[in-house]
């Protein structure tokens, strides 16, 4: 597994190189994107080929010093939609190849480290990526400064809260901890310390301040992936230490999350519904969204979040992309009236995730279904409002993502 | 028990003033205000283990209970690293917005949307 880490590494780097040289001729960079492409995908069927059975250890230390990557089954729906957004975008997008190869290397490990202090690294090397993500297009320090300075901040507190939990446990591996922490009230503050971490990541109300003064920064092109991975990955990381350490939340802590869920769906719709400019409408969204996965971690099994959370990025992807960079349409403002429909659209969806990972046994895959149709018809909406062909490759694509993610859960869902 | 108070004091006085400089309008004082702040926790990470023990270096010990925890140590030098990191690229950030706004005022950020 950290072969495949270090492989992505050496990759995003010599692209870097490539896009470094003056005026790099159109042979050598048609070269490396498809020597980029087949990679991904040779990285991506070692990573879900793996058994989930099996761990790696880095150095071949015992999981007290070394760092274990470990992936379940459960996550490589999520791992799949992940590499697959990033393929397609290398494919036919092609933009700032190096930076995005960079951040799937930080997505890569996030996903599959399995120790507390290593997966506060990955973070951070995706921050950095996701700080320069602003400045490709043109100098947009402003937006690197309202965006930096709170994670900054939530990265102080998740190494508040890994110094608590290693202090009660003795252990930084994430199944370590769960055989010997007990659950007590300095357990519950670096739980917590964890938590607000993560939500102010995920852009949860009241920790959400940063997320409409800066995603809207970002280019075009670059939005519709920072849009469907980043604010999801900080409650991939919250359920992943929650569930794998098997931490209990105390009842006060999850009933306030439940509120802030709650409240974070309701404002983040109602901010978005009036909101005329396309990316920061999608950035409001976001919190919304990020209340229904909050909500979803909350009640539901680990295995349905993380079906959701693969959905949600395919999905968010394919629909941003074809809207954003599919040519001849303003980024700002947009027309408020058919911006409001498919916010109400997404809305009611995810109002079917509730009702579906809430439901014994879970019927997400139904869900599933519920995204193609709805992907279908707003992509049938904008060629009708806008007069322009959507790009057959991305509605192709994502159908045969989505289709794959479905057969997925079913396979899980036959094998309990 | 004194050498935990001293340190105690330390960590919340730095979290203090990082967390007042954080909130100020300039932003070479939010930055200092970072730095600040993000010492205050790597002590904080290093005060994770015992502090009584032996470093754990030079030496061959009869009794392992003697030895320091050297893994916040590893831990403390890795965060370290990348808050400077982190804080490096942020001060280029500053250095190239105050060349373009000819400001240092945090507010203005939101003056020029």
């Amino acid at each position: 597994m950290s072969l495949n880490i270090t492989a992505l590494l050496i990759l995003a780097i010599a692209n870097l190189a490539v896009e470094s040289i003056p005026s790099p001729k159109q042979a050598l960079n048609k070269i490396f994107k498809w020597i980029s492409a087949i990679s991904l995908v040779g990285i991506m069927t070692i990573i879900l080929t793996e058994s989930h059975n099996e761990s790696e250890t880095v150095g071949g230390y015992e999981p007290r010093l070394g760092i274990e990557f470990r992936v379940s089954l459960a996550e490589k729906p999520l791992i799949f939609s992940t590499f697959a957004i990033f393929l397609h975008f290398l494919l036919f997008v092609d933009h700032a190849r190096s930076l995005m190869i960079f951040l799937l290397t930080a997505l890569t490990g996030v996903f599959t480290t399995n120790d507390l202090f290593n997966l506060f690294v990955w973070f951070e090397l995706l921050l950095t990526a996701s700080f320069i993500a602003p400045i490709i297009s043109k100098p947009n320090f402003k937006a690197v400064l309202k965006y930096a300075i709170p994670s900054v901040i939530a990265s102080a507190m998740f190494l508040i809260g890994i110094g608590i939990l290693y202090k009660n446990s003795g252990y930084l591996n994430l199944n370590e901890i769960s055989n010997s922490i007990q659950n007590t009230n300095q357990t519950q503050i670096g739980i917590l310390f964890v938590a607000i971490a993560m939500l102010t990541k995920a852009g949860i109300v009241p920790f959400h301040f940063w997320l409409g003064a800066s995603y809207h920064n970002f280019n075009n092109i670059i939005f519709p992936i920072i849009y469907a991975t980043l604010t999801k990955i900080g409650l991939f990381a919250l359920s992943k230490v929650l569930h794998k350490a098997d931490l209990t939340l105390d009842p006060t802590l999850s009933s306030v999350m439940i509120v802030l869920s709650i409240v974070s769906i309701s404002s983040g719709f109602i901010l978005a519904f009036f909101e005329p400019n396309i990316k920061r409408c999608f950035a409001f969204f976001s919190i919304c969204k990020s209340g229904f996965l909050l909500a979803c971690l909350l009640w539901s099994s680990p295995s349905v979040f993380y079906t959701y959370l693969a959905y949600d990025t395919l999905f968010s992807y394919f629909f941003l992309i074809s809207l954003l960079t599919d040519r001849n349409i303003p980024s700002t403002p947009i027309m408020f009236g058919w911006l409001g429909f498919p916010i109400s659209g997404f809305f009611l969806t995810n109002i079917m995730l509730i009702i579906s990972s809430h439901a014994n046994p879970s019927f997400v895959g139904i869900y599933g279904l519920f995204k193609i149709l709805a992907l279908v018809l707003l992509l049938k909406i904008k060629s009708m409002k806008e007069e322009t062909k959507v790009s057959l490759p991305d509605s192709v694509f994502a159908l045969i993502l989505i289709i794959l993610i479905s057969a997925f859960s079913v396979y899980d869902f036959v094998n309990g | 028990m004194e050498d935990r108070l001293v340190i105690a004091i330390l960590i919340g006085s730095l979290s203090g003033v990082g967390c007042y400089l954080i909130l100020q309008n300039s932003l070479v004082r939010i930055l200092i205000g970072l730095f600040t702040l993000s010492n205050a926790v790597n002590l904080f990470l290093f005060c994770s283990s015992d502090l009584n023990g032996i470093a754990p270096v030079g030496k061959e010990f009869q009794n392992p209970d003697q030895i320091a925890d050297p893994l916040p140590q590893a831990l403390v030098l890795t965060a370290i690293v990348i808050g400077f990191g982190i804080i490096s690229l942020l001060t280029g950030v500053v250095l190239k917005l105050n060349e373009k706004l000819r400001c240092d005022d945090f507010r203005m950020l939101d003056v020029e949307d």
